[in-house]
């Protein structure tokens, strides 16, 4: 019952959004792009993907910053 | 959601959704000529005019500007619709007949002659039509506001204050690129560029995402870098007593928020380079100074940044009026905030170690957090007097005194004593990104993260696994940033505002599609055409010979590439607590061992041991990677594929440091 989030194991349960996972793993970082299972999810539907156990989700973190 | 239907289709849409807006996502056509994206709905041509309905009343509005509030149907191709467009078409073609867009709108429309005569007729092509998108673009777009409508009805123009080229406008060419009729047109720069308008539209380019883009990704033009400090923490990069935590409940008090609700006044274009909208110099007005010799005056203070504000946290400071003060004196002392906070944060520490006490500071109590203490020492350092004489010397220096004078351990100062090559370190805690270490470590001229800044791509996205990954990014983007320092140019919009699809490209970090647009820049300005891969080579030779002036100067080996512990791991048992299940955790996964049969100290040596040998490593890699020896010297096969063994007495002095090829 676990989800890969940028290559590392996290806690999987039924109904859990995009937009929650980024909340709890406090991504608060806005120039960032998701990817579930290689495919781009847009931000308007992070709220409304849920995300089943297993999905390798990649939150892309797009500043090189500095 | 609120139902907006068309003729055909239907969409639903947030309320205050314009008409226009709904009919895009719709994918209905409306006629527009005044409106833009980038700007505020302005409703002056009319154009877009359309019958709607809501409820049993119908009537005709613009769809630019009508904001969406109850369900409505929108009749985009009624007979009042097309009756009106088409009386407005007539009008302006009766007005300016020759212009381009006019005459392709009424076309479309059906009409062919207009039924009017126009008393102040214009036969140009490039006629002004009055819609306002150059006066706009300048005001909202570009916070110029040099462009104005001047006078009323027919006698109505566009103009600049009282009729003359204003010294305030800075020829960035956002009105002439927006102008739908080409009456605005650029004269070309005295600096006679190959191409102006190659260089015109690389840069309209970015000038465009920030106006679109900027307020959902970094804020630059809201509250400049400051929107870093809430991140940090949020990250555990916020450096907290002298980088031993990465956040602290608060962190709040000096995040951008409070700054943009309380503090920041500045909402126009910087000094530092007038042409640039993103605009990210804040800066605090009508600040009472509470010390120093200014103490009582009211000031402009210009910032702060966010490495001012995370000095401030560094010290374990959290007062913004604090900072605004400290930020103020440094500018005014022209001392750098980065070293002196990272200075005063290396002397708390020492001061809570027990290195340093009230005798050995002038009587200064100096633990985290002693704010006024702190500035008192910055005035001193200022005067060069008292305890700000030591402070000055920096904290390479302070390191050799303190274990000299006071017979301090100097493993434990150089563990916590944050400066590499004698430049204090800027305010990024380091400790989970090994890149991030080495781009630190090995930049050329100290401890600063204006070479490399790898920490979301090595550390939260998990990008750069291996030693080669992180080498080739410690390749590739200090050669990146170098480019910048060559061509005066600042980096902050290669990667502060980023294309919308730039997550979707193969090398986001790399923001590709900005790099072919500084491609541009050069091929406009110089004529030669050039590829991604030719501007880091003009980097590369760049680079290599400053290594080599380095090795030359003593600073170039790999004995110089060393760095404080501290940036690498927990230096101290209380730090190793404060992260217990992350370095615990990582002894298990990573070497193999078990936390739970091992002692506190055990653990902290085991972490450093494993910590320092993985620096070490990387070091090899980067080496490899850039064509140098394993004692970090560019090899002269390097040299030779740069053209830099030209130089005078270069076989010499690389043979003197036993590299023969």
């Amino acid at each position: 019952m676990a989800i890969l989030v940028n290559g590392e194991s996290y806690a999987w349960r039924q109904g859990l959004t995009i937009a929650q996972l980024i909340d709890e793993k406090k991504f608060s970082f806005p120039l960032k792009t998701v990817f579930v299972n290689g495919k781009r999810i847009p931000k308007p539907e992070h709220k409304k993907t849920i995300l089943a156990d297993g999905d390798e989700v990649q939150v892309l973190h797009l500043m090189s910053g500095g | 959601m609120i139902e907006v239907s068309f003729e055909d289709k239907k969409i639903e849409v947030e309320p205050g959704t314009t008409l226009v807006d709904a009919a895009k996502a719709a994918g209905v056509y409306i006629t527009t000529l005044c409106h833009n994206e980038q700007l505020e709905p302005y409703g002056a041509c009319r154009i877009c005019s359309v019958e709607i309905a809501e409820g049993e009343r119908r009537r005709v509005v613009t769809a630019c500007n009508y904001p969406v509030h109850k369900p409505v149907t929108v009749f985009t191709k009624s007979e009042r619709t097309l009756r009106t467009r088409r009386v407005i078409l007539e009008m302006m073609l009766a007005r300016w007949p020759k212009v381009k867009v006019i005459q392709n709108m009424a076309k479309l429309a059906g009409v062919e002659e207009p039924r009017f005569a126009h008393p102040d007729r214009n036969e140009s092509e490039n006629a002004c039509i009055l819609c306002g998108l150059c006066v706009r673009i300048c005001k909202e777009g570009l916070w110029h506001n040099v462009l104005a409508f001047e006078g009323r009805g027919p006698t109505r123009k566009v103009t600049q204050p009282f009729g003359e080229i204003s010294p305030e406008c800075t020829g960035c060419s956002a009105c002439a690129d927006i102008c739908p009729t080409g009456a605005i047109t650029m004269v070309d720069d005295p600096n006679h560029p190959a191409d102006p308008a190659r260089i015109r539209k690389a840069g309209q380019v970015v000038t465009r995402e920030m106006i679109l883009l900027d307020h959902q990704q970094a804020l630059m033009r809201i509250v400049g870098t400051a929107h870093l400090v809430e991140i940090m923490n949020d990250y555990d990069l916020l450096p907290v007593n002298n980088y031993k935590f990465g956040d602290h409940p608060d962190a709040e008090k000096i995040s951008s928020p409070h700054f943009r609700k309380k503090y920041f006044t500045q909402g126009v274009p910087d000094a530092c380079y007038l042409g640039c909208n993103m605009a990210c110099t804040k800066a605090v007005e009508g600040f009472e100074l509470k010390t120093g010799p200014d103490q009582g005056k009211f000031v402009v203070v210009d910032g702060p940044e966010y490495e001012t504000l995370g000095g401030s946290s560094n010290m374990g400071i959290f007062d913004p009026e604090w900072v605004i003060e400290m930020n103020y004196y440094c500018d005014t002392y022209g001392i750098d905030t980065i070293s002196y906070a990272t200075a005063m944060a290396f002397v708390m520490e020492c001061y809570e170690a027990g290195v340093l006490n009230q005798e050995r500071t002038g009587g200064l109590e100096l633990p985290f957090g002693a704010a006024d203490a702190a500035i008192e020492v910055l005035h001193q350092m200022a005067e060069g007097e008292g305890f700000g004489l030591t402070v000055g010397l920096g904290i390479r220096r302070m390191k050799k005194l303190f274990a000299e004078k006071y017979d301090a351990d100097a493993a434990f100062l150089q563990d916590i004593g944050m400066e590499a090559k004698g430049l204090e370190y800027s305010e990024y805690v380091t400790k989970e990104s090994l890149a991030q270490q080495g781009g630190y470590g090995i930049a050329l001229k100290g401890a600063q993260h204006d070479e490399a800044w790898l920490i979301f791509m090595d550390m939260v996205n998990k990008q750069i696994p291996s030693f080669e990954d992180k080498a080739e990014a410690l390749h590739y983007f200090p050669m990146w940033r170098t480019w910048f320092g060559l061509n005066g140019l600042c980096k902050l919009p290669w990667n502060d505002v980023e294309p919308e699809d730039n997550g979707e490209v193969d090398e986001p970090a790399k923001v590709p599609k900005h790099v072919d647009g500084y491609c541009n820049l050069v091929a406009g300005m110089t004529g030669k055409e050039v590829k991604p891969a030719d501007l880091i080579l003009q980097s590369e030779r760049v680079y290599n010979f400053q290594r080599i002036f380095n090795l030359k100067m003593g600073f170039g080996k790999r004995e110089h590439d060393v760095i404080p512990y501290r940036s690498a791991g927990p230096v101290t048992e209380e730090e190793y607590q404060s992260r217990a299940e992350r370095y615990d955790g990582q002894l298990k996964e990573e070497q193999g061992l078990d936390p739970a049969a091992m002692s506190l100290a055990e653990k902290v040596a085991a972490t450093r041991q494993w910590r320092e040998d993985r620096y070490q490593k990387l070091l090899d890699a980067v080496y490899k990677r850039r064509g140098w020896t394993a004692d970090g010297i560019p090899t002269l096969a390097t040299a030779k594929r740069l053209g830099l063994d030209q130089m005078e007495g270069l076989t010499e002095l690389l043979a003197a440091h036993g590299v023969k090829e």
